[in-house]
């Protein structure tokens, strides 16, 4: 417009001077002829140089016009989603502002302002929309985040270095540290248990063939208690590639202990129904057997026996009354028996229980009972069968311990001192009483079998195998827990009792 | 003089031979192996007591004793089982058999000679009837008041833990029976209960309580003898019975007789009507005769 404007500034100053010169008499008539020839080849000039500038101002505006709605098209195109194309072209089709070019410059100024319109529409609606899902994004973000932090199984996101990217709550309580304190950190230095099972083999297993790693068993300490984990991998892709991989700590320890409550119950009542109709069927004959052995070692001479006979049939007699014993054991432990609780404090109970116990050696046995000082001990329980229960796990460890002094006397060693420790303290809703002591250990593959009825690793006649049996349903009827770990050094039996609620008894 | 002639009747051969072969020596046996081998003998009301399993082919032992008992009412019936003697303490009671021997590994022949001895004489009384040839008396008391009784039952107590390493739950049962012979033997005219339980009481003069401790190798025992005789075998059967099944779980009368003999190794009654009542409480002094718990109640 502006070179315009020169034009018309040019043709109309040519205007002024030719007509000065035209008006004037003093102008010679040859200055006049050639001034207007000068003059029209002015106007001649301009007028082209107006058109010229029409033209061009005209190309711009077409081709700003195509361009537009080319833009307009492809905006829509890219902000509809590639299912809709298809009838938002068909629109766009049947817009004749689009198929058609206006004949004016107003009616071009019209379709810019029109299509500027639509596009700020579009903008804004698209603006609403992308405002809403990132309010629904966030929403989603702080679920999963309260979701992450609210499992009790440990979860963290490690890259390929192992170093922690994101984590939760659980994980960082098993860890024993801050969680703030872990961001960045390598998992495996921190996760207890972790290198023992070789977790970077299967955090890279997984970087590498993106197959997800589970099931793997994980035994950690952390703080005083031994936590039970299953172990996992998990791979995170960004572009079809692993970028993270997250690591699974599922706490299975209750689970664990439920579990193998929940065997041995199932075990027990199997046992139960067949025993009481075994163990009565056995007692006939049994007493047969022993009756007949006895009237033949009292009344040898009727029936002819030698001093050999005799001996033989003493044998049989101990033999049947061993077979008795276990019998005996078995119908105690299917029989169902009323349980007359009361509410009282366990110590007294654990002390009356370690008068009772008659093992030989007991005595040079260091015993000791260690109450949380200041937290009630008071259990629900029928205190004649939790003594059993006492009884039962002392006399184990006294034997034990009383094993392991004479294999150390037999090997030359000294200082080693029998010693049983009784601790009670709270935990939860539980009171625990925990028997440790230091004897032979109960080795790792036989841990598993130790509350199975039967199962034992004394001699023949010298137990039944079913005390620690008996013990478990003893626990189990006072919805109470009976577990044991053991290393080398130390067995701990678990004796937990749940806290008798308030008002109760 | 002719032996008295006891009936054994057990379809296990070996029970029946090893129970012959010990009564042998002071009876006159004879052997059957069900109850219609036992009600076919010629000769079957020259028994004077008549010794049965409870479990059968046939007839079971109740049924077999209660017909016997009609055909002859002077046999005395014994019932003997391996089974849990609690189970047929209903059975017991509805076909009137108060003795139910327990087949114990190892036998216990003391019992075994005690009950049927008793049965066939008649001698139900005197707890040295039921102790090894070396029995000793310990004490002996006589209660006439309710300071009386309190004193004793401590001295009991006192006096056992000299011979032996626990006296269990011994003191519940001595509470229990002492208190029943106290307070709840002695009946007026009309018979109600003279005396209010737990109240200070001093015995009229033709009442007293009789206890005495006895040991031998193998157990001790305590018997408790009123001279009221107001106890009836079938309230004890009742009593105990109720209680086993749970009916009397907040009864509490009759429940010290059902607690006694479940806390005692062995709780034996003796009732002589109108005259006499006598508990006697035995406890073996190592883990010996295990099995089920006998029943031993007899009535004059």
């Amino acid at each position: 417009m502006g070179s315009d404007k020169k034009q018309y500034v040019i043709a109309g100053a040519a205007t002024v001077v030719f007509t000065a010169m035209a008006l004037l008499p003093s102008v010679p008539p040859a200055a006049k002829a050639a001034g207007a020839g000068l003059f029209l080849g002015v106007l001649v000039y301009c007028y082209k140089a107006v058109k010229k500038s029409h033209a061009e101002f005209e190309k711009t505006v077409i081709s700003f016009h195509d361009l537009l709605t080319e833009s307009f098209t492809t905006l829509l195109r890219e902000i509809t989603g590639p299912e809709n194309v298809q009838s938002v072209l068909e629109v766009l089709e049947e817009q004749p502002l689009l198929s058609r070019r206006p004949a004016t410059l107003a009616g071009y100024l019209d379709h810019y302002r029109s299509l500027f319109n639509k596009q700020k529409n579009i903008f804004n609606e698209k603006n609403r929309q992308i405002r809403f899902l990132n309010e629904r994004i966030l929403f989603s973000k702080q679920q999963l985040e309260a979701v992450f932090d609210a499992l009790t199984d440990g979860l963290c996101i490690v890259d390929e270095y192992m170093r922690i990217f994101r984590l939760n709550r659980a994980y960082a309580r098993y860890a024993n540290h801050e969680l703030k304190h872990l961001l960045g950190k390598n998992s495996h230095e921190f996760f207890p248990g972790t290198k023992r099972i070789h977790a970077d083999q299967h955090v890279n297993k997984t970087f590498q063939t993106g197959e997800p790693v589970s099931g793997i068993k994980l035994d950690s300490v952390v703080g005083d208690s031994k936590l039970f984990f299953e172990y996992g991998t998990f791979p995170i892709y960004k572009d079809s590639r692993v970028v993270y991989v997250l690591e699974h700590f599922r706490n299975v320890t209750n689970e664990r202990k439920i579990n193998e409550q929940l065997i041995r119950s199932s075990n027990l009542a199997t046992i139960g129904t067949m025993i009481t109709g075994i163990a009565h069927e056995m007692n006939n004959p049994l007493s047969g057997i022993s009756g007949c052995a006895t009237n033949m070692v009292q009344m040898a001479k009727n029936y002819g026996l030698n001093d050999k006979g005799i001996e033989r049939i003493k044998d049989i007699l101990d033999c049947a009354n061993r077979a008795e014993v276990i019998l005996k054991d078995l119908l105690d432990l299917s029989r169902k028996r009323e349980i007359q609780f009361v509410i009282t404090s366990v110590v007294p109970i654990i002390e009356k229980s370690m008068q009772s116990i008659h093992v030989q050696g007991y005595k040079s046995v260091k015993k000791t009972i260690e109450p949380q000082p200041g937290v009630s001990n008071l259990i629900n329980c029928d205190p004649p069968r939790i003594m059993q229960v006492f009884i039962n796990v002392i006399a184990n460890a006294t034997l034990s311990v009383l094993e392991k002094a004479a294999v150390s006397e037999a090997a030359g060693a000294s200082g080693y001192a029998p010693e049983i420790r009784i601790e009670v303290k709270r935990e939860g809703n539980y009171i625990v009483a925990m028997v440790i002591d230091n004897g032979m250990g109960i080795p790792a593959d036989k841990m598993p079998y130790v509350f199975d009825p039967f199962f034992t690793t004394r001699s023949p006649g010298e137990g039944t195998g079913l005390g620690l049996s008996i013990c478990s349903k003893i626990m189990m009827e006072h919805n109470g827990r009976i577990s044991a770990e053991s290393d080398a050094d130390h067995t701990v039996f678990f004796l937990e009792f749940p806290v008798p609620a308030r008002g109760q008894g | 003089m002719n032996k008295p002639k006891i009936l054994i009747v057990d379809d296990e051969k070996i029970i029946r031979e090893m129970l012959a072969d010990h009564l042998d020596e002071h009876y006159e046996t004879e052997k059957a192996a069900n109850a219609k081998e036992a009600l076919a003998l010629p000769h079957l009301a020259h028994f004077n007591l008549v010794i049965s399993d409870i479990n059968m082919p046939g007839l079971s032992g109740p049924e077999l004793l209660r017909e016997i008992k009609s055909r002859h009412p002077g046999i005395k019936v014994v019932l003997i089982t391996a089974y849990n003697v609690d189970d047929y303490v209903r059975c017991a009671k509805e076909y009137g058999v108060c003795n139910i021997i327990s087949k114990t590994v190892p036998f216990n022949y003391t019992e075994l000679d005690a009950v049927v001895h008793g049965l066939i004489t008649e001698e139900i009384f005197d707890i040295e009837r039921y102790m090894e040839k070396d029995v000793r008396v310990l004490r002996e008391y006589v209660i006439r008041s309710s300071s009386d009784a309190k004193e004793v039952r401590e001295n009991v107590l006192k006096t056992l833990l000299d011979y032996v390493k626990n006296t269990g739950e011994l003191k519940l049962v001595l509470d229990e029976i002492v208190t029943n012979a106290l307070y709840h033997s002695p009946k007026d005219e009309y018979g109600n209960e003279k005396y209010e339980e737990f109240s200070e009481i001093t015995l009229a003069e033709n009442e007293y309580i009789y206890v005495k401790i006895v040991l031998d190798n193998e157990k001790y025992g305590v018997s408790i003898v009123d001279n009221q005789g107001n106890l009836s075998k079938d309230i004890v059967l009742y009593k105990i019975d109720r209680h086993i099944k749970g009916e009397g779980i907040l009864d509490d009368s009759g429940r010290g007789i059902f607690m006694s003999r479940i806390f005692a190794d062995r709780l034996i009654i003796n009732i002589a009507p109108k005259r006499k009542t006598e508990f006697l409480i035995l406890n073996y002094r190592n883990e010996k005769y295990k099995g089920f718990k006998p029943l031993y109640i007899n009535e004059l």
